[in-house]
C-alpha cells in the first residue's frame, strides 16, 4: 500500500491519496499522480494480501491521519487497484478478496470522517472483461452479466460501492483487457508475448488466434484516476461508472502481427487447441467516457516492448 | 435425436453482430440518406426478432473534402451506434476501409460506399447467400454491364479484372466491388496483415478461397448524372499498382523453367556443334558461328535462370513483408443459425401468400 500526500499549492487543493494495490494499474495511477504532483511526498506500507495485521491497519490510519490533519482543507482518495483475482479465480478466492476490499472500505470510512463528504473520493478498478464476458459491441447500457465467480465478485464489489454514500465521491472504473509492463505486476498477454520474443522461447495463447479483445493501455487508466484525484471536488456526492475501453476491438491474430513487426523477430508459438477463455468480448466507442482518449495499439505495443526491452538491459529476468 | 432438437432450438437464443463500414471521402450530401437506409434495415431485423443484430456503423472521415466530417460527429451524437472514426489525413478508401474493419467487432462485415449507390437493404441478400453457401466473403455483382453509365469507365474496370486474373491465376478477382460481406474474423485478420501496398481484396484470398457473389442492380448515380466520382484516374491507377505489386504473379516461375530450357539446349547444341565440328567440319559454312551460337545461348539461359531465381526469392520476400499467412483457421459452425431463421422466414412468406 503506497501513501502520498501533497500540500497545497496554485495549482492543486492538498490531498492525500492511499493506493491499494500497485500492479499495472495501480502503479499506473502512481506514476500518473508523481507525475502531476512532482513535490509529493511518498511512504510505503507493508500491506498485502496475506499481511492484513490490525497493527498494519492501524499504522496506514495514523499515517493518513496525521497527513490529513497537516492541511488545511485536505482531499482524501483512497484508490482499490488490488484485485487479485483472475478469470481463473474460484468463489473462494473471490470471497477472500471481498473481505479484503471490505476492510478498505473500513479504514476509508474511519480516516474519511475527518474530511467533508464532498472532499471524499473513492475510486474502484472493477474488471469490464469479468461483467461483461462474452458480450460484444457492448454500448453504454449493456447490462453485466458475469459468466464466472471473478465477474460475479467484481460485482458484489460494486454494488457495496454503491451502498457506501459515506465513502463520498465513488467512481467504478471498469478497465478492459489491460496491458503494459510493470517488473512486479501481473503479466499479461501483450506482456507475455513480448518477453517471449525478446527471449525466443515459445508463448502459449490460451484463446483462438480469431479471439477478439478489447485492449487499453494501463497508462491510459493510471492518467484518469489521477484525472480523478485531482478535479476539484463536487458539491453532492454521487457515483460515476466508467467504462475504461479503447473501443476498438482486436483480435490476437493482429496483436501478433504487431509484435511480430515491432520487435523485427518472430513469434513461436503454441496455441491451446481447447481454450478455456476463447470468448470475444468488445465494448463500443460510445460507452466509453466523454474526452478518454486511449492510446493506440500499435503505439501500446510498441511502449510495452520498449519498457520490457529496457528493463531486460538493465538485468532483469523476464 | 434430442441433441438435434435442442440444437435447433438453441439457434433463436444466438445472436450474429454486423458492422457496416462506410469510408467517408465526398458524402456530405449523401450520409443521412445513408444512415436512414441502414437504421431501417437494422429496425426491419430489430423487429423480425431476426438473430442479426446490426451492432455498429463506423462511419471512417478519410479527410473529406466537403462538410463530412462534421455530419459524420453529428450522426454519431445522434445514433450511439454510430462511431466516427477520423483520419489524420487522406490514405485512400482501401486504407479507410481497412481502418474501419480494425474497429470493427462484428461476425460479419459490410462495406459500403457513401454515396448510396450500393443499397444498404440488399446486405440481406448478401448474408442469406453466405450463410447458405458457408461462403467467408460475398461480393455484390452488378447485374447489368453498365453501372457508371459510361462505357470506356465500366470496360477498362473489366478489362484489368480479367487481365489480372490470367496473371495471378487469382479466378475470384473479376468479382472484386467495394460493397461486400465478409466473415469478420477473416476481414479483421486481413486488414491487420495489409501494409499501406496491399490491395485488401488480394489479401483476403491469402485467407480464404470461398469467394462468391450475388448478382443485383447498381448504380453509380453519381458519376451518371454529375459526371463524378470518389476515384479519379490517379487513385484508379493506384489501384490497378497496388492490385499487381500484392500479387505473386504466376509468369515469374515461368521465366526461371524458360531460361532452365535455355541453358540445357545450349548445352546439348554446344555437344552437338563440337561433334559436327569433329566429325564433318564442311558442314560449317560460316567459321566462328557455332562458338558464338553455343556462348550467347548458355549465357542467356544463364541469366534467365538467375533472374528467375532472384525474382522468386523477391517475390516470396515481398509477400512475407504484405504478411501472407502460413495458416489460417476459422470457425463456420455457427452459419447455419442466421440460415435457420432465414428458412423459417422464407417459409412463412410462403405460407402467408399462399393464405392470400
Amino acid at each position: 500500500m503506497i501513501m502520498l500526500d501533497w500540500s497545497d499549492s496554485a495549482r492543486q487543493a492538498s490531498g492525500v491519496a492511499l493506493i491499494f494495490g500497485a500492479g499495472l494499474v495501480g502503479g499506473a495511477a502512481l506514476r500518473a499522480l508523481k507525475h502531476a504532483l512532482p513535490g509529493a511526498r511518498e511512504r510505503q506500507f507493508a500491506w498485502t494480501w496475506t499481511n492484513l495485521s490490525a497493527a498494519e491497519t492501524n499504522a496506514v490510519e495514523a499515517a493518513a491521519r496525521d497527513a490529513l490533519s497537516a492541511q488545511t482543507a485536505p482531499n482524501l482518495s483512497v484508490i482499490w487497484a488490488a484485485g487479485r483475482g483472475g478469470f481463473g479465480s474460484d468463489s473462494s478466492d473471490m470471497d477472500q478478496e471481498f473481505q479484503s476490499f471490505q476492510k478498505v472500505i473500513g479504514i476509508t470510512k474511519r480516516i474519511g470522517d475527518a474530511v467533508p463528504a464532498n472532499r471524499r473520493k473513492f475510486i474502484h478498478v472493477s474488471s469490464a472483461g469479468g461483467l461483461f464476458e462474452g458480450q460484444v459491441g457492448c454500448n453504454a447500457f449493456a447490462d453485466p452479466a458475469p459468466l464466472r465467480p471473478y465477474g460475479e465478485g467484481k460485482l458484489a464489489q460494486e454494488h457495496l460501492v454503491h451502498a457506501e454514500g459515506s465513502l463520498g465521491q465513488r467512481h467504478i472504473l471498469r478497465p478492459s483487457s489491460v496491458y503494459g509492463y510493470a517488473p512486479t505486476a501481473r503479466r499479461g498477454l501483450i506482456a507475455a508475448l513480448v518477453a517471449a520474443a525478446i527471449h525466443g522461447r515459445p508463448a502459449t495463447i490460451m484463446g483462438a488466434l480469431t479471439t477478439q479483445r478489447d485492449y487499453i493501455y494501463a497508462a491510459d487508466i493510471g492518467r484518469f484516476i489521477a484525472e480523478r484525484v485531482l478535479a476539484d471536488s463536487d458539491t453532492e456526492t454521487r457515483v460515476e461508472t466508467a467504462l475504461l475501453a479503447s473501443g476498438r476491438p482486436a483480435a490476437i491474430f493482429e496483436v501478433l502481427h504487431l509484435i511480430e513487426a515491432r520487435l523485427g523477430k518472430p513469434l513461436l508459438l503454441r496455441i491451446d487447441p481447447n481454450p478455456e477463455n476463447a470468448r470475444d468480448n468488445t465494448f463500443l466507442r460510445s460507452a466509453l467516457p466523454q474526452g478518454f482518449q486511449p492510446t493506440q495499439l500499435f503505439e501500446g505495443i510498441a511502449l510495452t516492448a520498449a519498457t520490457v526491452a529496457s528493463d531486460r538491459q538493465s538485468g532483469a529476468i523476464l | 435425436m434430442n441433441d438435434v432438437k435442442d440444437a435447433g432450438q438453441l439457434w433463436k437464443l444466438k445472436r450474429i453482430n454486423v458492422s457496416i463500414i462506410v469510408p467517408v471521402y465526398a458524402g456530405e450530401a449523401y450520409l443521412e440518406a445513408l444512415v436512414d437506409a441502414i437504421e431501417k434495415v437494422r429496425l426491419s431485423w430489430e423487429r423480425q426478432e431476426a438473430p442479426a443484430v446490426l451492432t455498429e456503423l463506423i462511419l471512417v472521415d478519410d479527410a473529406a473534402i466537403d462538410g463530412s466530417a462534421a455530419v459524420i460527429d453529428e450522426l454519431a451524437t445522434q445514433f450511439p451506434w454510430i462511431t466516427a472514426l477520423h483520419l489524420s489525413r487522406n490514405f485512400g478508401q482501401h486504407a479507410a476501409t481497412i481502418a474501419g474493419i480494425l474497429h470493427s467487432s462484428g461476425d460479419w462485415i459490410v462495406t459500403l460506399d457513401e454515396d448510396l449507390q450500393h443499397p444498404p437493404e440488399r446486405i440481406d441478400d448478401l448474408l442469406l447467400h453466405a450463410v447458405t453457401q458457408n461462403a467467408d466473403v460475398v461480393y455484390a455483382r452488378p447485374a447489368s454491364a453498365s453501372i457508371h453509365g459510361k462505357s470506356w469507365r465500366d470496360g477498362s474496370s473489366r478489362g484489368f479484372k480479367r487481365l489480372m486474373e490470367r496473371l495471378t491465376g487469382n479466378p475470384t478477382l473479376r468479382l472484386v466491388n467495394s460493397f461486400r460481406l465478409i466473415r469478420g474474423e477473416i476481414a479483421r485478420s486481413t486488414a491487420s496483415v495489409c501494409s499501406h501496398n496491399t490491395y485488401f481484396d488480394i489479401a483476403l484470398f491469402w485467407f480464404t478461397q470461398r469467394i462468391e457473389a450475388v448478382q443485383m442492380e447498381l448504380k453509380d448515380e453519381r458519376f451518371a448524372t454529375t459526371g463524378k466520382s470518389g476515384y479519379n484516374l490517379k487513385t484508379l491507377m493506384n489501384h490497378a499498382q497496388k492490385m499487381l505489386f500484392s500479387s505473386q504473379l504466376r509468369y515469374l516461375a515461368l521465366g526461371l523453367w524458360i531460361g532452365i530450357a535455355l541453358f540445357v539446349f545450349s548445352v546439348f547444341a554446344g555437344l552437338y556443334f563440337t561433334a559436327v565440328r569433329l566429325i564433318a567440319p564442311e558442314t560449317i559454312g560460316v567459321q566462328g558461328w557455332t562458338s558464338l551460337f553455343v556462348v550467347m545461348t548458355m549465357s542467356a539461359g544463364l541469366l534467365a535462370v538467375m533472374l528467375g531465381l532472384c525474382l522468386q526469392y523477391l517475390a516470396t520476400l515481398v509477400l512475407k513483408a504484405h504478411g501472407r499467412p502460413t495458416f489460417f483457421t476459422i470457425d463456420r459452425s455457427g452459419d447455419h443459425v442466421l440460415a435457420n431463421w432465414y428458412a423459417e422466414k422464407t417459409a412463412q412468406t410462403a405460407k402467408e401468400s399462399e393464405l392470400a
